[in-house]
């Protein structure tokens, strides 16, 4: 044998099995630590996530107002201390419309993107695994998706079934999986040309397993910069969808809906369009500062520069 | 006479190019035996197809024709659980110890891994008992059972490359170059390590190199490969003391020598010609110094002599 | 003897949270005019390190915090950026171990000989294209005419570090740096490429230093030899002096642990462990942990650079020690 070291223990009994588990504990708690030391930004990003979650959530508690709740007496009202944010032209107050309209595009950011993502993920894996005519035939439905603007693609699928939030979940879920499965198909193709996937396939590793344990993980960092980019493109496509009138309806509070009711009243009351637009900005840049930690803790290759 | 472990015969892989009708020669009817617990080394150029015969021989890659026959099976006619029997016996060591360990796996995981795919059911804790036992064997403290390995150096990962080769008792292990990548005092620790475990095991290594230093410590046999065929097979000994083929000889004088420096070499002519377009006639007549006429226009058989084997006009 | 290149005291280090950590550690080098030399070592001995700072090349955020590097009269560490500029590619040059990274795919190898002329001289294109075609004839590229429009993925490996050294000679250098320049060829490559290189060396009288690991190059072409480690000189000699009459137990074990071609071992010789990370170096003498000889003094005091003898620099406190186990190999060399 190669000179051992001389703390190793000749025999490997049970106890030594229960060593490095307690061993894995104690790691992980002090990985924990660095990890936030090192990603200041994007845990403070995780916060305000999480505060704009719990808003979200507990929006019929915090405000004092219905998100509908109309005053004409109140219209356009300067920011006050009854109105932090002023109020709109029905006289309904801003924050608490922000705050609501947060629910929405939330769901609208996480969900669909959620759900296109997966798709597209699972797609992109059997054709870059699997290679061939499976390939060539998601490809070309890839491409076809891909020429299709999906907007126009949003809307005919919103048009058939009529407006609704539901719809616009499942319009948003369908477009959008075309340029995931693309990434994740070209990456798949240079993962599985990797030497540890063709160990684990000398050793007679089954191909689904390879795809899980090898291949999908290697891809997460990948796809956690893709959703955290689909997420404000997402919000955007609603605001959008809303503004051509297949979207969310009036007078549901959605930021993307009260920045295009509100764009008339720029230049008087500007604090009209800038809440829900800064609320727009704040909820995609913590998104993209959390992205960017999250790969970095999660990809050891970065880690180590 | 010893078992045969593996034998491949006629084995023909070509790659397609961008172009149409034209293909990369990588391996060009090549037939050879691996016997029980031997090391049979495979040596030549880059590009000379060493390295593919190597994953054909263990059904990484598919050749376009010949067979590759373990336990009187021809493994590319198998499939399904009798391949996963077959793949059992054969394993594969890589070049690159960054490439091929699974960066999000740690090390319990990674030499698990065979454990786990041909032992369903196996309890959780015994396995562990196993991949520590392989640790230890390998040279892996068992405190780094959770490290990922991007903690350890190239020595260290390539032990663990090993640990998960070794791990089924495999009866065949494709060792691809596997020091070259590594600092040359970490070298000898991983070469000694291999032929420890030869010795403890019984397994055969087809050990795939290009450094003839190394080949002489480790192998029983060479063969050595020229653009996808072979040149030469013989014991270790008789090829470095007396080589026939006129490659061979090259390539041992072309070695820089601390006991022999700067003695007037006989240099090999040019670059090695492409695989794509293949010279005709024996494929080393463009280089070799000795080229007459018949080397020019009819390929020479490999022909067996006292067990040594030469592929050459001038040697009968 | 006239030294083109003498490095004294040289320190190299890298802030790492707040402490520094000495990548090269007071390495003293003298190349003499018209000679190889060789730098061996593993990987993280320093030896790319060593190149980086005769070329003024370290990046952030390491940085020289002592020493000098005086070239032909000039003190490297204290020159401008743009005398630098200047320096480069005329008198110092430098061939890298994957030639591929280091040319332009896009471009025809042919120009971008010749932009590494033009920079320097003041002469036209037709004389510069004409210099390229005499240096591609002269590092023996066969049919230099044709070989100049080729992009460098149409040529094979040893073409292409043929093409890299034609670029590093064009100017006449006085000191070529060699980074592993035939790690990645194969040894038939390898034994041409060297072969040219001590070609050149005695025609156009430039110095070379050869970065390598390989102890055979090193024996085929090099006339001094500095062996390295964790940042450090260990030992410094001739050649032959080096492999004669090795005296530092790290040169001994890399020496004794290379399996020797025509010979039957049964085991070969290791140095037991790992190489060092410079973050984390041991008390006394950087090799203590892995030395057969370790006393008491090495783990607690660094030992200095000592000349046994003209021209035999060791850095050990017990060099005679291994006398009894010495690597067998013995170094001939054929004239």
């Amino acid at each position: 044998m190669v000179k051992k070291n001389d703390n190793m223990s000749k025999n490997i009994d049970r106890k030594s099995v229960a060593d490095t588990e307690i061993l894995m504990e104690e790691r992980f708690i002090e990985k924990l630590n660095t990890v936030i030391k090192q990603n200041k930004l994007a845990f403070f990003s995780l916060i305000v996530i999480f505060i704009i979650i719990l808003c979200a959530i507990f929006a019929n508690v915090i405000c004092a107002y219905g998100p509908n709740a109309q005053s004409l007496k109140d219209r356009l009202l300067a920011p006050s201390f009854a109105h932090p944010l002023g109020t709109d032209e029905l006289g309904r107050d801003t924050l608490t419309r922000v705050i609501y309209g947060a629910r929405i595009s939330l769901t609208i950011g996480l969900l669909p993107t959620f759900i296109s993502m997966t798709i597209g993920t699972i797609l992109g894996l059997i054709a870059g695994y699997f290679g061939g005519k499976i390939d060539f035939a998601i490809m070309r439905l890839a491409d076809i998706m891909l020429a299709f603007p999906s907007l126009l693609l949003a809307m005919v699928v919103m048009y058939t079934m009529g407006g609704g939030l539901i719809n616009i979940f499942i319009a948003l879920s369908l477009v959008n999986w075309a340029s995931t499965s693309r990434v994740i198909r070209s990456e798949t193709l240079s993962l599985s040309k990797k030497e540890y996937v063709e160990a684990a396939k000398s050793m007679g590793v089954s191909n689904a397993i390879i795809i899980f344990r090898h291949i999908l993980p290697n891809c997460i960092p990948t796809l956690v910069v893709l959703f955290t980019l689909s997420i404000p493109s997402a919000i955007l496509s609603e605001s959008s969808l809303s503004f051509l009138g297949v979207g969310a309806q009036p007078p549901t509070a959605s930021w993307g809906l009260m920045v295009v009711s509100a764009k008339k009243y720029l230049f008087t009351q500007p604090v009209l369009v800038l809440a829900p637009a800064m609320a727009i900005m704040i909820v995609v840049l913590a998104f993209n500062f959390l992205g960017d930690g999250l790969r970095d803790i999660l990809d050891p290759y970065l880690k180590e520069q | 006479m010893k078992n045969v472990v593996l034998s491949l015969k006629n084995i023909v892989k070509e790659f397609p190019t961008s172009k149409k009708n034209k293909k990369v020669h990588a391996i060009s009817n090549v037939s050879l035996d691996i016997y029980e617990n031997e090391t049979l080394a495979l040596v030549g150029e880059s590009g000379c197809g060493k390295s593919t015969l190597g994953k054909c021989a263990i059904g990484l890659i598919s050749p376009n024709s010949g067979k590759s026959i373990f336990l009187n099976e021809n493994i590319y006619e198998k499939k399904g659980e009798e391949l996963k029997q077959i793949k059992k016996n054969l394993q594969i060591i890589f070049q690159d110890p960054y490439a091929s360990l699974n960066p999000r796996m740690t090390v319990g995981e990674i030499i698990a891994e065979p454990i786990i795919t041909h032992n369903k059911g196996m309890k959780k804790e015994d396995i562990k008992l196993k991949v520590l036992d392989l640790m230890e064997d390998v040279g892996i403290r068992k405190e780094y059972y959770n490290r990922y390995p991007h903690q350890f150096s190239g020595g260290q990962r390539q032990r663990i490359g090993i640990a998960r080769a070794i791990a089924l008792n495999p009866k065949l292990i494709v060792c691809d170059e596997p020091v070259s990548a590594l600092d040359v005092s970490i070298q000898s620790q991983v070469l000694n390590l291999l032929k420890d475990l030869q010795e403890k095991r019984k397994a055969s290594y087809l050990f795939i190199s290009h450094d003839l230093s190394v080949v002489n410590f480790i192998a029983d046999r060479v063969c050595v490969m020229f653009l996808g065929k072979i040149c030469e097979i013989g014991n270790t000994d008789d090829i470095f003391e007396n080589p026939l083929h006129p490659y061979t000889k090259l390539l041992l004088d072309a070695i820089p020598s601390i006991e022999n420096a700067g003695r007037q070499k006989e240099m090999l002519k040019g670059e090695i010609p492409s695989p794509i377009d293949v010279p005709s006639g024996c494929r080393f007549h463009t280089r070799c110094p000795y080229c007459m006429e018949v080397c020019r226009t009819d390929e020479p058989v490999l022909s067996e002599k006292n067990g040594r084997s030469v592929a050459c006009h001038r040697v009968k | 003897m006239d030294n083109i290149l003498t490095i004294r005291d040289l320190k190299v280090a890298f802030q790492v949270k707040g402490k520094l950590a000495y990548a090269l550690d007071g390495i003293n080098i003298d190349i003499p005019k018209g000679k190889i030399v060789g730098i061996v070592g593993e990987s993280g001995c320093g030896k790319s390190m060593t190149a980086m700072s005769i070329m003024g090349l370290i990046k952030n955020p390491g940085k020289i915090v002592g020493g000098s590097i005086d070239f032909c009269s000039t003190e490297l560490t204290k020159i401008s950026v743009r005398d630098y500029a200047k320096i480069r590619g005329k008198d110092i040059s430098m061939i890298f171990q994957e030639p591929m990274t280091s040319l332009n795919p896009v471009v025809k190898v042919g120009k971008q000989v010749m932009e590494a002329i033009i920079l320097h001289e003041k002469i036209s294109k037709e004389e510069a294209k004409m210099r390229v075609i005499e240096i591609f004839n002269e590092v023996g590229i066969p049919e230099a005419e044709k070989r100049f429009n080729s992009y460098p993925h149409e040529l094979s490996g040893g073409l292409r570090q043929r093409v890299m050294i034609g670029m590093a000679m064009i100017c006449k250098p006085k000191l070529l740096i060699a980074d592993e320049p035939t790690t990645a060829l194969d040894v038939t490559i390898e034994a041409q490429i060297l072969k040219l290189m001590k070609k050149l060396c005695e025609s156009v009288g430039t110095s070379i230093i050869m970065i390598t690991h390989n102890m055979g190059v090193v024996a085929e072409i090099c006339d001094y030899v500095y062996v390295m480690y964790a940042g450090r000189v260990v030992e410094s000699t001739l050649t032959k002096t080096l492999f004669n009459e090795t005296a530092h137990p790290y040169t001994n074990g890399l020496l004794k642990s290379i399996p020797t071609i025509g010979k039957k071992q049964d085991r070969l010789y290791t140095i037991k462990g790992n190489v060092p990370n410079i973050l984390n170096l041991p008390e006394g003498c950087r090799f203590v942990d892995r030395c057969d000889y370790a006393q008491d003094i090495c783990f607690s005091s660094r030992p200095a650079d000592e000349y046994i003898k003209d021209n035999h620099m060791v850095s050990c406190f017990l060099y005679k020690r291994i006398e009894d186990e010495k690597c067998s190999i013995k170094f001939k060399k054929h004239s």
